[in-house]
């Protein structure tokens, strides 16, 4: 998936010669590129990605705060920005002007959170926190309580994750019928002990990932069983030190988040090899320009670079901020959600 | 209103270029009584361009065709012309929800007001849709389109199998494709459940290529998943409820037919996870232990008193079965040969994972003394 993309090679490097071992994440330089997003506006890839506007705008946001700058895109902006993406129905749309999506209604509300804007919300319109909280709930499929994605209705474990990341951070969880959503995680799980995106549906590491953040959220791992899903989660390493998401696949950066964080939602992050790992993630950045791709040679792009600094972070890899691997956002900020306070 | 009238097949646009900027619809004398509404960006009243990662830039060609899109949805015009504009769209930017949905509420105009029979307009829309699918196998709206449309018909279109084999040589793992083509099984029961149809299909795939995941997936579906997700629907509960239950009939035959089967395709590429993946499941689910698979397992390490470090050893999955089996039949030095095989030599980008079913095995035979 290409959020603008390029210019730069993941892989490519300012002084030849140098062995990847001893990379090091160009932590400045993945500032400047995600702040140069932006003003390569006049690129044809820029207004193709427009449906996943506000859902870049998360990914930038998220990746500056975890490379310890927060204040690298000025706040009052975005946040004009997103309230702008915002429709009658309470939802948020990808761009002003588009139609409400779970997608994009859940990169709002965690953007909010990251810029602590929830506050805001409420000042700015009168119950503007449950306004956003009933689109969501009204998403849920009453009879299998899963989630849509929108009112035509695809349903996916990941808008079931979503709506749970988002309601948890609202702290509107009493919404939904959490009980049901809970079983319909449970139906989707498949005979090699993973999780699919619906009943019988593959198992794949995103949605193994969605399943178990949805979970976690509610406080109910104890449903899965930890040591068969982590080993399953442990063999998608390769010997390159990458991951990937289903067997046989390519090893990816996305997928290395996804893999990762299932991991430490198991507490079974210590079952891969992490040093080589962090290897993989950083022969993946563009040293020169910035910017961290799928797998070397590669474009780079604002996507998989939130995932690479979320992966590494998760790995303590040193002068990032702590990520909380459920919500993929820092952790200091959503331990201090009221929801978590409970 | 009459039948003979070609049914929804839209002309096709003579210039679908993106990057292209004269406009089209402004100087087209079809779309003269329309006033496009061009997209306000950003909040109103704001002068700003906006705010950074955020300013909208389109290409003109592509705007223009947005700005008429949204004129004639805001008074819900339903005809040619506007299905035509969805396809220009769609040929601009397949990720467009909203855009699909559009067409299809034309669609269902247009076949009412042009006596058009559902399964003829749905035949012809199909025909449509199979030249955009190549092109973007992995956009979601194309396969969402598709189950609407065939949602309409009565009977399995006999071109749908055809279609979705096409669609998957290209991509044999493309997770929509799967997923529509369980919709397809389940909406269909019969032919494809009630015959062999899927189950050839589908040996077809795995014959094609034997670590296709996804093809071995779809194989428990279509011989157990089918049956369970039924289960799961009528009583509610899930997979691991339904199963423990044991109120699922367990045809024995179909069983060993497919022991026997997943055991071929390991002898035939012994290092294949989704084929031992795919035993295991199978015996869980008709609640066979694995240490009835020692014999066949030891195959694979070179027998039971094999060096498990040499090349006798063909299949670290084989390893990881003996461990287990070993522990559960109390021979806990041979599971710790296996676990120290994987961790040392034949895995150990995982050794920490196989040094802690080392420690498992450890406490089980200390509580076992
Ligand atoms: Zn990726």
């Amino acid at each position: 998936m290409a959020l603008v993309a390029g210019p730069g090679i993941g892989g490519s490097r300012s002084s030849a010669g140098t062995l990847p071992a001893e990379l090091t994440l160009v932590i400045d330089k993945h500032v400047k590129y995600i702040q140069g997003l932006d003003s390569r506006k006049d690129e044809l890839d820029y207004w193709l990605t427009e449906h996943l506007r506000l859902n870049g705008v998360y990914w930038g946001l998220t990746a500056l705060h975890l490379l310890g700058h927060p204040d690298a895109l000025p706040r009052d902006k975005t946040l004009e920005f997103v309230l702008a993406c915002q429709n009658q129905d309470g939802g948020f749309g990808a761009a002003p002007g588009h139609d409400s999506h779970m997608l994009y209604t859940g990169s709002a509300v965690q953007i909010l959170a990251t810029i602590d804007a929830l506050t805001d919300l409420e000042v700015s319109q009168t119950g503007g926190k449950e306004r956003i909280a009933r689109y969501i709930a009204g998403l849920q499929d009453p009879t299998t309580g899963t989630f849509a994605g929108d009112e035509w209705g695809e349903t996916d474990t990941r808008f079931l994750y979503i709506a749970f990341n988002a309601l948890s951070i609202l702290d509107m969880m009493h919404l939904v019928n959490v009980e049901s959503a809970v079983s319909y995680i449970q139906a989707c799980a498949n005979f090699d002990g993973g999780f699919g995106r619906a009943p019988s549906a593959e198992t794949h590491a995103g949605q193994i990932f969605t399943c178990l953040g949805a979970l976690s959220i509610v406080r109910r791992l104890d449903l899965v069983d930890a040591e068969r899903l982590g080993a399953w989660l442990s063999d998608r390493q390769l010997s390159n030190g990458g991951l990937n998401g289903r067997p046989e696949k390519l090893v990816d950066v996305c997928y290395s988040w996804w893999v990762l964080s299932s991991l430490a939602m198991l507490g079974k992050l210590h079952w891969i090899d992490a040093a080589k790992l962090i290897t993989f993630i950083l022969s993946c950045q563009d040293s020169e320009h910035g910017g961290i791709s799928d797998m070397p040679g590669d474009m780079v792009d604002v996507f998989h670079t939130v995932f690479g600094v979320a992966g590494l972070s998760l790995l303590g890899y040193p002068g990032l901020v702590e990520v909380d691997p459920v919500y993929c956002m820092p952790k200091k900020i959503t331990q201090a959600l009221p929801y978590h306070q409970a | 209103m009459s039948k003979a009238q070609p049914s929804a097949v839209p002309s096709r646009p003579k210039n679908k270029s993106a990057k292209k900027r004269e406009p089209f619809y402004a100087v087209s004398p079809r779309w003269s009584d329309v006033s496009p509404i061009p997209l306000i960006e950003g909040p109103p009243g704001q002068k700003d361009p906006g705010p950074a990662l955020a300013t909208i830039a389109y290409s003109p060609r592509y705007s223009e065709a947005m700005s008429y899109l949204r004129a004639v949805m805001a008074v819900n015009e339903f005809s040619r012309r506007t299905l035509e504009l969805t396809e220009d769209i769609i040929g601009m930017n397949p990720a467009h929800y909203t855009v699909w949905l559009y067409r299809v509420k034309i669609l269902k105009a247009l076949w009412e007001s042009e006596g058009t029979r559902t399964e003829d307009g749905v035949m012809a829309e199909l025909d449509w849709l199979e030249e955009i699918s190549e092109r973007n196998l992995k956009n979601y709206q194309i396969w969402h389109h598709r189950q609407l449309l065939v949602s309409l018909l009565p009977k399995l279109p006999t071109t749908e199998p055809e279609f979705v084999a096409h669609i998957l040589s290209f991509d044999s793992k493309n997770y929509h494709v799967w997923t529509y083509r369980q919709w397809l099984c389940r909406r269909f029961p019969d032919p494809l459940l009630t015959t062999e149809m899927e189950l050839q299909a589908v040996d077809a795939l795995i014959s094609e290529d034997v670590r296709n995941n996804s093809a071995w997936n779809h194989r428990y579906f279509v011989c157990f998943g089918a049956d369970e997700l039924k289960a799961i629907e009528a009583e509610g509960g899930n997979r691991k409820e339904i199963l423990a239950k044991g109120g699922l009939v367990v045809d024995e035959d179909l069983v060993e037919r497919e022991i026997n089967y997943a055991k071929d395709h390991i002898a035939w590429a012994p290092q294949n996870p989704s084929a031992w993946n795919y035993l295991k499941g199978v015996l869980q689910r008709a609640a066979i232990s694995v240490a009835d698979m020692q014999v066949f397992c030891e195959g694979f390490v070179g027998g039971r008193h094999a060096d498990l470090m040499s090349d006798s050893v063909r299949s670290s999955h084989a390893l990881d079965w003996l461990a287990d089996i070993y522990r559960l039949t109390g021979h806990f030095d041979s599971s710790k040969r296996c676990l120290h095989a994987l961790a040392n030599k034949w895995d150990p980008v995982r050794r920490k994972y196989w040094d802690f079913r080392a420690k498992q095995v450890d406490e089980e035979a200390r509580e076992d003394q």
